[in-house]
Formats: structure tokens, sequence, C-alpha cells
């Protein structure tokens, strides 16, 4: 079920009467985990049978590590977690990728590997690694175990950020289910307001993109350099829309219903450098990966040489974790030598101030951007030899082929620079609704006739459903 | 009671905030983006355009144009016959609602060919039995030395759609089936239809809903019950087996009433495949060429002409800037060439 569907409207308007109706705290506990299984099983209803294995597995986890007296079976258990939710991963996102890395060795030796018909479940990597974080946390002991079995399915099957995320851990999640609010005049509306954000920018703004990103990057050849250019600006502007509007919307149905979610992303294309870049974009999985990763391989603490590793390992991984594919990988790791870089340049510089200066930050910013620009074109490409091609185009080896520039998607190019512009303006503060005054709901009219007018319908998936 | 009287206040305020805003949206679409519906009914072919109406239309490039008596967007027929007069009927292609009223392809045939008159009997959505009876009913008013029809590849579908002109098979062949459309509709749908004349906005918001709803529920339905995977890959290309005789059955009406009958094939192409053959449907082509050497018809096709102006110049002949370059309908580029080719075929009908 896709949030900017009707049949989510429908179900959401369903669970917010529900929980409206229902006087006992249980009941709507009881109601939300429903809720959350037929939202997943709406997809596709084979799979809610492996969100409860994950879920049983580190539920028993859980209890075993907290109850274990001695660290061996402790880590047992731990093992036995990770095994298993990377296992989940493992068999469902990156067994044909393994497959086709080695088909050709094995087909030099006569033998001829399958290609296996695997359905990669939605949101795979988001439940798995919010499992496994719960049960790291209960290893490191920063976390009791949950010993009620419904409310740690609720945490994992929850359905606002179960499918893209945002990545939830257990600490943030957990302490919320010891009551479950009724429903709340001010949670509605504050939780309505960041939805409308996140349902404009995903039918409005990245559709609108999609429009034009999908052709130019399924045939790079056919089309001009500049084009190219501003398709790969309209990527950007795009997956960030999108990623951050599922995330938006996924906070605002939770608040809608009394839960608080961490925030995803704070402009993340005002980045001066790409450290910045990866404090502002996809915040939970940074915040994930320098916890669970980074900073388990050693993080800075192992000298020089090895915090450098560590950088470009947890970036691979990261990478990785976005798809089973080498594009990925690429992707990862070249966000990782840059921010090895940036490391570098801060160690040289020390404990100086940072240069100032209007022109150096416009400078700053641009090489950012650009640089984000080129990788997001390994990410989007389907393959290497398409990102190569995109490339060449962008250095304007063969300029010449269409020109197009969608008006639409230059209108929401537009739209969104001056957004970004007024954000840095307004010092990272959103743009609020406030429906207590008349003219909230005026700009909410408009922007629903907006939507209506000018979206291109078809309920084009999120991009992150597919990691 | 102040409660009741400050809910009031936001309540007229916000209302006051829509309405003001909806005005605003109002004038905006009428000027320069969509006109309000200009439809009057018709009992043969469900409507027209009122004669003389304005049109603004901007849903793929753009167009401004003015209607004529017969609510067909051209302007109405010389008073005095020319030595060539010819009436084009077709479907969007034909009526190019895309591009300026001078860049539409008949236009360009107008103007290249001195002593031609063509005159524009195109509408959005028809396929060859609507194009029949057109010519059947209507064409006469026209009077013409010689009929062009216009196909594209996609309206081999249309010859079977019940409830709408089609083709019937019938023991001895073909029946041409024109249904008669009801005068007057319900109540609801006069309220509708009165302020889709006075509204864009309302209009736009219809035509939009529409869309919105016949997407939902085909994806609905494609939910609950997939399609086979063959359907999936080519949703548009399958038309009944037997068109070929029923394009002959058309021409053979037709013929009887008009002596001089071309053929006009406008392809879709796909640009970034060129290299493929870049047809959107090459089967259709066949089909069309089939058909005009079996009643041999003369037959203009373009494809090569837009491949090598594509080829030559690295810009498609189809698609907008508001749209998708190299998708839907012919561009001032495509108009161009294929408008040449009209004229050059047309200027030997010439007395």
């Amino acid at each position: 079920m896709i949030f900017s569907s009707i049949e989510f409207f429908v179900f959401l308007a369903l669970v917010l009467l529900g929980l409206g109706l229902l006087r006992k705290e249980g009941g709507r506990r009881n109601l939300l985990l429903v809720a959350s299984y037929v939202f997943y099983g709406w997809w596709d209803w084979r799979f809610c049978f492996l969100i409860l294995a994950s879920t049983l597995i580190d539920y028993t986890a859980g209890l075993r590590i907290e109850s274990a007296r001695n660290q061996t079976v402790r880590k047992r258990w731990l093992v036995v977690s990770l095994v298993a939710n990377l296992g989940i991963l493992g068999v469902f996102k990156y067994s044909n990728f393994l497959l086709g890395n080695f088909r050709p060795l094995f087909h030099a030796a006569g033998i001829d590997l399958p290609h296996l018909n695997i359905i990669l479940p939605v949101g795979v990597s988001f439940f798995t690694f919010q499992t496994m974080s719960y049960s790291i946390d209960v290893y490191r002991k920063k976390l009791p175990a949950t010993h009620n079995f419904r409310d740690f399915a609720l945490f994992v099957s929850f359905f606002p950020q179960l499918v893209a995320g945002p990545i939830v851990r257990g600490a943030e999640f957990l302490p919320q289910l010891a009551f479950v609010h009724p429903l709340k005049r001010g949670n509605i509306h504050a939780g309505l307001d960041i939805f409308l954000r996140g349902f404009t920018k995903k039918v409005l703004f990245a559709d609108t993109l999609a429009v034009y990103v999908d052709p130019v990057f399924s045939h790079p050849g056919a089309y001009s350099s500049p084009t190219a250019w501003m398709a790969v600006i309209a990527y950007a502007l795009q997956i960030y829309y999108d990623f951050s509007g599922y995330s938006d919307m996924a906070i605002g149905v939770g608040k809608m219903l009394g839960f608080g979610l961490p925030v995803n992303f704070r402009h993340p294309y005002r980045s001066l450098n790409v450290t910045e870049f990866w404090r502002r974009w996809h915040i939970s999985l940074s915040g994930w990966l320098r916890d669970y990763l980074y900073i388990p391989l050693g993080g800075n603490r192992k000298g020089t040489g090895r915090t450098y590793v560590n950088l470009m390992l947890t970036m691979l991984l990261g990478g990785l974790w976005h798809g089973a594919s080498w594009n990925f990988v690429v992707w990862g790791g070249l966000h990782g030598v840059a921010l090895a870089v940036h490391k570098l340049y801060m160690g040289l510089r020390g404990e100086r101030p940072a240069p100032g200066g209007i022109v150096r930050s416009l400078l700053s910013w641009a090489a950012t951007m650009v640089f984000v620009l080129v990788t997001w074109v390994f990410f989007r490409a389907q393959d290497f030899p398409t990102a190569w091609l995109f490339l060449k185009k962008m250095a304007f080896v063969q300029p010449r082929g269409i020109e197009w520039f969608y008006v639409q998607a230059m209108a929401v190019i537009l739209i969104g620079v001056g957004l970004h512009i007024a954000v840095v303006l307004r010092d990272d503060r959103e743009l609020t609704i406030d429906f207590g005054r008349p003219v909230a709901w005026g700009l909410v009219a408009v922007m629903l006739i907006v939507i209506l007018l000018y979206a291109p319908f078809g309920n084009s998936p999120f991009i992150y459903f597919q990691f | 009671m102040v409660q009741k009287s400050s809910l009031s206040r936001t309540m007229v305020a916000g209302s006051g905030v829509v309405v003001l805003t909806l005005l605003v949206l109002e004038f905006v679409l009428r000027q320069w983006i969509v006109s309000p519906s200009a439809t009057v009914p018709d009992p043969q072919f469900e409507y027209f355009q009122r004669p003389y109406s304005r049109q603004v239309v901007s849903k793929e490039g753009y167009c401004r144009t003015r209607m004529n008596r017969y609510g067909l967007n051209d302007d109405d027929p010389l008073a005095v016959k020319p030595p060539l007069r010819a009436l084009l009927v077709g479907d969007s292609f034909t009526e190019a609602m895309q591009v300026m009223p001078p860049r539409n392809f008949g236009r360009v045939a107008e103007s290249l060919v001195e002593g031609l008159e063509i005159c524009n009997g195109g509408r959005s959505g028809w396929g060859p039995p609507d194009l029949a009876a057109f010519a059947e009913l209507r064409g006469k008013l026209f009077n013409p030395d010689v009929l062009v029809v216009q196909y594209n590849d996609l309206d081999l579908r249309e010859f079977t759609r019940p409830g709408e002109i089609h083709l019937n098979r019938s023991h001895d062949g073909y029946e041409l089936v024109i249904p008669t459309w009801p005068a007057r509709r319900s109540g609801v749908h006069q309220w509708g239809s009165w302020l889709k004349h006075h509204s864009a906005l309302f209009t736009q918001v219809e035509r939009r809903l529409d869309v919105l709803i016949h997407t939902e529920r085909e994806r609905l339905k494609r939910h609950f019950s997939p399609p086979p995977a063959h359907a999936r890959e080519n949703p548009d290309v399958s038309f009944p087996p037997d068109s070929v005789d029923m394009l002959v059955y058309l021409h053979q009406r037709l013929n009887r009433i008009y002596p001089c009958i071309i053929y006009l094939y406008i392809p879709r192409i796909y640009y970034s495949q060129i290299d493929g053959g870049g047809l959107y449907t090459p089967r259709h082509r066949q089909v069309y060429h089939e058909f005009a050497q079996r009643v041999g018809a003369t037959l203009i096709d373009p494809t090569d002409s837009l491949l090598a102006e594509y080829r030559r110049s690295g810009q498609p002949c189809h698609g907008f800037q508001n749209s998708i370059m190299g998708k839907g309908h012919l561009n001032a580029r495509g108009h161009r060439i294929v408008g040449r080719m009209l004229a050059e075929e047309l200027r030997k009908r010439l007395p």
C-alpha cells in the first residue's frame, strides 16, 4: 500500500476512526498491530510470515540475551539474531547478485548457475536493520529486552515506517509503547501538516520529475548534454523529494497516531561538504551505520589509516545496502573517498577556523553539488555502461541529441531551488501550516487543486521501496 | 459566545480565502492553460465543439485556436471553391490541437500548393469507423474533390467498440453501426455541463478526476487480478486479425461517394531505439500497406522522412517540451514534414 494511493487514505481513515472509537488502551495497541500487518500484507500477504519470523527470532534473542548469565550465551544469541537478519537479507536481496558475480567463473568450469526467482520483500532492508539494532542494543545493555510480544511485534511492523523508514531504534520507539494514547486534535493537526508536506513532495514534485528523469536515464545516448545535466539535477531533486516525502508522510502518520518518529532529512542539498551532506541525508541510516558498523569496526580510535579503512568499509556496505548491484557499491565507494578526503583536509586544517566568505561558501556548495550529482548517476543508471554513457554526455563528449527541457520538471526544479533558499534563509526551519488560521485552509485548497491538476497520476512507488 | 463568533469569523475568512484562490486559478487557467468546455451535443457523433468557440489547449504542446462553423479546428471553407478542395478526416493528429493552427500539416500543405484548400475534419479519439461515418454523413457539406483519410497505428484497435461507432461482423461481411446519442441528459448531467461550459477550472478538475478514477480503477484491477505477462509487455499492439478486411470494407463504402481517396498513415516512433528500427508497432504499418495495395489506393507513409529528419537534426518529430519529447503527437517539425508530403501528393491531383 502506497501512502499516496486511494486505498491508503481509506485505510488510514479506518485506522483513525478505530483508534478514536476504542476506549481500551490494549484495544488500540491490537488495532495498530493488525493494521500494520494488513498494510504490509496488502502488497503480498505471504511476506507477513517473513516479518513474523523475523519478529519471533529477535524477540526470543532479546529475551535470551538479557536473561543469559554468561557472555558466551549472550554473544551466541546475538549471533543468532544477526545471522537470521543478515540471512533474510542475503537470501532475498543478494543471492542473485552473488550468483551473478560467480556465474562466469562457474560457467568456465562447465557449471551453469541458475537465476533464482526470488521476490524482494518490500522494506526488507529497513525492518531487518531495525530488529538488528534492537538485538545489538540489548546485547550492549543500552536497552532492556521487551517482554511483551505484541509490543515488540508492533515495533517491528509499525506501518508508517515499515517499508521505507525512517529506521527507528528500539530505544526511540519502545518507550512510546508504554501507553498508546487516544487520538488528540493537536497531534492530528501537526501530523496532517507534515503528511501534506510529504504528500506534495511525492506526488507533485517527485512524480513530475520522474516523468523527465526516466526516459533520459533509460536512453542517455539519445539526449543532448544539457538535457543530461538537467536530468541529473532533476533526479537529485526527485530522489530527495521522493524519499524525504515518504519520510515526512511516515512521520506525519506516526504523529497523527500519537507516535514520534525521528527526522530523516535536514535539507541535504544546502550542504557545503560531503560530511555535512551525510549528516543531513537519510539520517536514520547514517546514524545506524555509524553506531552499528563504523564504531564497532574501531571508528577513529585505531589510528589514521584504520580510520580511513573503516570509513570506506562503512560507505561501501552502505552503498550495497541500497541495492544488490555494483553501481551502488561504486556510489558508496565514491562517497567514502570523498568523506576520507574531507576528513584528511579537516585533519590538515587542524584547529584553524574555517575560511569564511560567501564566494568561498558558494564554491564549496557548488563543488559538493557537482560531486553529489555525478555520484547520483551511478545510483540511478541501470548498469555501468549506461552510467558511463551518461557521464560522457555530462562531460560533453557526445553533446548532440534530443534537446528536452520538460517544462513541468523545470518548474519543479525552480520551486525546489526556491524552497532550498528559503530554508537557508530560515536557518533550517520548515515552513509549517497553522490550521488555526483561515489562510492555511486556502493554502491547503490551492495545494490540493494544484496536485489534482498537475500531478502525474499512476501511483509510482517510492524509490526507496526497492531497498 | 466569544468562541462561537471567533469560529464563524474563521470559517468566513477561510471560505473567503478559498473562493479568492479559486477565482485566481480560474482566471489563470482560462487565459493561458485551458478553455472551459465548449462542446455541443450531436446525435451521431456525440458532440462537436461549439461553432466559432475559442480554445486554448496546453496539455501537450500549445494551441490557441478558433473553431469553424462546424466546430472543427479550421477556418470556414472558402465561399468560392478553389481548383482543388480536399477534405481531411482523421484523429487527433489531424485535429492538431498541439500546435498553433498555421503549423498543422493541413495548413502547411495548403500553403505549399496554390489553388489547394484543405478542410480539416479531424477530431481527437476518432478511429476508422468514425472517420468513415463522418465522411459519409457530413463530408458532402465540404463538397471535396479529394478525400484524405488519416490513420495512425493505434487506430486498428478502434474497430470494435460497443456503444460507439463501430464495425459489426455480419454473415455477408461487415456493417457500420452508428448509435444515436440522446439529446437530453439527466438533470445532474446538465448541471455539470453548465458548470463545464462556464468554468475552465471545473472543466479541468473534471477531466483530471476522470483520469484519476480511471488510473486508480485500473491499478486496483491489476492489484487484485494481475494481467498475464504477455499482456503487460504489449498493452497497445493487439488489433483484430481481419483489420485489412475491415479497412477494405470502409474504403469500398467511401469509394462509392468519393472517387478519389488518399490515405495518410502517421506512425509513432521510438526515437531512442532508432537503431532497432524505431517503429512503435511495425506490424500496424504492414497492415496499412497491405490494405492500400489490395485496394490500389495511394498511401502516404512519412515514416522514413520522419526518421531521416531525426537522423539529420537529432530532434524528434513527435513530442513537446511540456510532454515527453519523442512520444505522443507530431510537433511542428513533424507537421512540416507530413504537410510537405501531403502537398506533393495533392499537387498531382490539381486539375
